[in-house]
Order: C-alpha cells, then structure tokens, then sequence
C-alpha cells in the first residue's frame, strides 16, 4: 500500500505538491490525473526516493522508498521511457537490473517476451523505437514480479495495440491483488482503465474517490428524451426548474436530471415518449470541471500582484 | 499476437516467483550490477583498447628514443618500467575519461533513474560504482605497466635495463595511481553531472596545475605542485624518495580521492536525482 502523509515539495517560491495525503490501495488500478505542472511527476519521484519532500512523506508499505530491502522485487516503476544506454544491449540492461535486487535472471528473457519484445533481446537500445523502450521500460517495471506498480503516463509513444494491451496489463495485474498507480493525461486512457480516481491541480489535491462516484457526481449527467409533443414536454420541464436544450427535431438534452423524474413529468402530462436515456458525463468533461474549480486555488500571491 | 495470454502467463508465474523469499541484495550485487552496466557497453571496450594501444605506442616511442640518445653519447638511461609508466601521461586520460562517463553518461541518457530505483540507498550505489572503477583502474594499471614494459625492454635494450624491484614498484605504483585517479574523477562526475565538465577538469587536474603551479614565483604554490595527484603517482610508480617517499605519495592519493570521491558521495546523497 502506498500512503501520502502531508506530502508537499517547494521549487524555491514554487509550490509543486502541497499537502497531499491519501492511500492508494491494492487489488484496484487507481489513476492518477491532472494537467500538465499539476505535480504528478514530482509527487511520483518522491514516492520513489528520487526527490526528498520538503515536507510531509511517502511511503511504501509503511517504509520510505530507499528502506525497501530489495526494491524492485517490491516496486515496479516506470518513469522516464529513455532509460538505459543507448549502446547497451535490452537483455543486458535487465539483467544488470535484475543482478541488483537477486532477481534471477531467467526473468530477463520472460518480462521481455511479456511485453512483446521476446526477439529483440540483443539488439542494442539505441536502435529502438520510443514505443519499444516504453515497452523495456515496462519490461523493467516487471522484473522483480512487484506487488506494487507505478507509472507515469505509460501509453506515451504506444500505438492502439500498445495501448490496448497496457490497459490489459494493468487490469490483470490489479486483479491477481497489485497495487496499480498510473498517471496520465488521456483521461478517456483512464476511464476505461481505472476504478479509483486521485485528481491533483496545482500540486493540491482535487479529487480521491471511486470512477463510479466521479462520473456519478458531475453535472454533466443528462437525460436525453424523444417525445411527438417536444414542445409541451419542454416546457413542463422548464417550469420544474430543469435546463434543457433541443438536441433533434423531436428529441431534447436535459441536463442534471435522472430518467426517472423526466418520465414522471412524462407521465403526469399523459404524453408518449419515444426515448428516455441516460447521458453519463465521460471523463473528460468530470475532470474539466474538477480542474476549472482548481482555478479558484489561485495562489495568493499571483492574486495580490494582479 | 493475443496480449490477453501474454498476461494470463505472467499472473501464474507469480507463483514461481515468492515475493518475500529470496535473499538481501548486497553491496556484492550492486557492484555486480555497476560491473554488468560498465562491460556491457560497447564504448567501455574501446576506450580501454585505445589506452592501451596509445600506452604502448608510447612505451615503444619513449624505448626507442633513449636507445637513440644513449647510441649518440646522451645520458639516457632509464629502467623500462620507468618509461612505461611515464607513458601513463597519455594513457591516464582514456581512464579518467571512462570513470567520469560511468557517472555522467546516466545522468545525460537517463539510466541514474534505473539504477536508483534498483539501489536506492545513494552511498551504496556511488560506493559500488567507485568500488568497480577503482579495481578497474588498478588492474588495467597493471596491465598498462606490464604490456609497456614488454614492448619497451627490447626496444630500449641495455640502456632500459631493470630488475624486479623496479618492475613491482612501476606496476603497483602505476596501478595504484590509476585505481585512485579512476575513483576521483567519478567524484568530479557527479558533482558536476556534466560529461565536458568532468572531462575539462580531468585536464586541469592532470595537465594544468602541474604547469601552472611552479610558474608562481611563490614557494608554497611550487611546493603545493608535488601534492598534486600526476606528481605524487609519479613518486610512487618510480620509486622515488625526494620530496617525499611512497607512503606519503599514497597518503596524499588517497587524501585527493577521499576529498573528490567523499565530496561527490556527500552531494549525491543530498540533491534530487
């Protein structure tokens, strides 16, 4: 289990990550979202001992990064995709990886063909595409079996396959009880993939709740109904206090309603209703919404001078 | 290509792999690790091959040009393990070259992300990588003297003749300093995290202060020029008792890597990576 204590880091004036607490849990694919200088990677370096917080901790199983005894047999990490010389061959880069934490080496060969780079071993990393050192850099990540895997915007440089098959990864892997924190901007990347959400925006934390809740608390639910009588159904609407907009020649969106109280309105006015669905809020636009609040935690000092 | 069995293989190997069974990685396995990085690539070779052929080139050149002078009348003599380490002047430069790239080529690709994520304590994966650099350094000395020496001895013939104490005090000497000089420039590596940094200071440290210091009409500075590391290594390697004898030239060796490496040591563990 990974907990955030209080965690904060200052760049000089800078505040980069303030005050983030939370647990990320095992057995779920928790996502972590936020736009580009939220402080994802910063907060990710920490958790791995490569910046020290200015404040507050991270920790992994109840100890600091560094403390783990055999780190990669414990933590899966992927965070920049150049890693590993570019004259040094795949295999070699895993097996000194490997060598490291005691991790035998027959692993080396099987993560390489679990990522699908089975044939590529010996040729030098250099000559790989960014797609292909993504995958060793998930290659890596794999080595020591972890419980615990973290990454940081994995999907960069995958085409659809690539992608397809790291969600695959990441939903089994949760399954069989790891714990999965991944970062990304592609929020439509995270629906399908995530089942909890942690959404920071200017290093604050916005967000910590299950997917379900997230979609289920936006505004931008909204029933679609299809009626003969438009216009009346229209207007009853509007008189219950609902907004609504013509989405087609017969048919109208209705924002922040549930089909139930749409048809009973329907249905106190007697009229024939040809369509009632459910519009879930995708991702995308809950996370709009979260991020333009974020810009209300403008920090004061940019408020002052403004 | 079906990636649902990809991943269904590796969830029933997790079985084959315990977790918590297995034994502590050791300071062993990360020199295991920084031994496994440095060999595996391809420039590593050919840095070390070109320090030797230039060594003994030099070692060559140096024999046969006392053999000249002392034919036409020059005094000349010298034991041909002097002149191959003499010759060190050129070879020195491919190594401490190579024991800064070790540090300063992961922070320009990005593996120092890797490797302290396999060996997060920061002492232990600098110490590692000092520790195979240093033995690196020793034992290529060795190799460098030795090789040397055998292409001098015959060039140079009686004017290069040695015995044995000779020969052990140019290959240890040589070694030593070479096993040294390697671990310093890994501490200028990541203090300055930059490849032509390291790489310049390697110049001044080796070539520069021991030209500039005796131009100061100042005593202490031209004094101050015997404690530098090229000065003291040459003590060492030629058996020499003026200014000073051996185990001052290995005290002021180790004074200089323990500075350089210990203050390396001492940023690394303090600045984010």
């Amino acid at each position: 289990m990974i907990i955030f204590q209080d965690l904060g880091k200052d760049y000089g004036s800078v505040r980069a990550v303030d005050s983030l607490s939370l647990s990320v849990m095992p057995g779920k694919v928790t996502g972590f979202l936020g736009p580009n200088g939220a402080g994802k990677t910063t907060t990710m370096r920490m958790l791995l001992g490569l910046d020290s917080p200015s404040r507050g901790s991270a920790t992994i199983n109840g100890v600091g990064y560094a403390q783990l005894l055999a780190p990669l047999r414990t933590v899966g990490a992927l965070l920049e995709p150049r890693t590993g010389h570019r004259g040094q061959r795949a295999d070699s880069h895993l097996t000194g990886l490997a060598r490291s934490n005691k991790i035998p080496v027959v692993r080396v060969q099987q993560v390489l063909e679990e990522v699908g780079l089975g044939d590529t071993g010996k040729r030098r990393i250099g000559t790989f595409s960014l797609g292909m050192r993504q995958r060793l850099g998930i290659a890596a990540a794999l080595l020591g079996d972890p419980e615990i895997l973290i990454f940081d915007e994995p999907v960069n440089g995958l085409d659809a396959d690539g992608v397809a098959w790291i969600r695959g990864l990441m939903r089994a892997k949760a399954a069989a009880g790891a714990t999965v924190f991944v970062s990304s901007h592609l929020m439509s990347e995270m629906q399908s993939t995530a089942d909890q959400l942690v959404v920071i925006g200017r290093g604050k934390l916005l967000a910590h709740d299950s997917m379900d809740h997230v979609l289920a608390s936006s505004a931008q639910n909204s029933v679609v109904v299809s009626s003969p009588h438009i216009g009346i159904l229209a207007g009853a609407l509007e008189k219950a206090g609902f907004t609504v907009a013509m989405s087609g020649i017969e048919s109208l969106q209705v924002t922040a309603a549930t089909p139930t109280l749409v048809g009973g309105i329907a249905h106190e006015l007697g009229l024939r209703i040809n369509e009632l669905s459910l519009q879930r809020a995708s991702l995308e636009q809950a996370y709009t919404e979260l991020t333009a609040q974020s810009l209300d935690y403008v920090p004061t000092g940019i408020v002052e001078e403004s | 290509m079906s990636h649902k069995n990809v991943v269904d293989s590796s969830i029933e190997r997790n079985a084959t792999l315990s977790r918590s069974s297995g034994a502590r990685p050791s300071f062993g396995a990360a020199m295991f690790f920084e031994a496994t990085k440095l060999w595996a690539v391809r420039s590593t070779r050919i840095t070390l091959a070109s320090a030797l052929i230039a060594h003994i080139g030099l070692s060559w050149l140096l024999a046969f040009s006392a053999k000249a002078s002392g034919d036409n009348g020059y005094e000349s003599f010298m034991p041909a393990p002097y002149m191959s380490l003499a010759s060190l002047q050129l070879a020195q430069l491919f190594v401490a070259a190579l024991a800064a790239l070790s540090i300063t080529s992961e922070y320009s690709n990005g593996t120092i992300f890797s490797s302290l994520q396999a060996v997060p304590l920061r002492a232990r994966l600098l110490g590692a990588k000092a520790a195979v650099i240093g033995i690196l350094g020793f034992v290529f000395g060795l190799l460098l003297i030795g090789a040397g020496t055998l292409l001098a001895a015959p060039a140079a013939g009686h004017y290069g003749a040695f015995g044995a104490d000779e020969l052990l005090i140019a290959l240890f000497g040589g070694g030593f300093y070479l096993g040294a000089l390697s671990m310093m420039m890994l501490g200028v590596g990541v203090l300055l995290r930059s490849t032509a940094g390291a790489i310049t200071s390697a110049f001044v440290l080796i070539f520069g202060l021991p030209q500039i210091l005796p131009l100061f009409n100042i005593q202490w500075l031209q004094d101050l020029a015997f404690y530098l590391p090229t000065n003291a290594g040459q003590i060492l390697g030629t058996g020499q008792t003026e200014p000073y004898g051996a185990t001052v030239a290995v005290l002021v060796l180790v004074l200089w890597t323990l500075v350089l490496l210990g203050s390396g040591i001492w940023v690394f563990k303090r600045r984010d990576a």
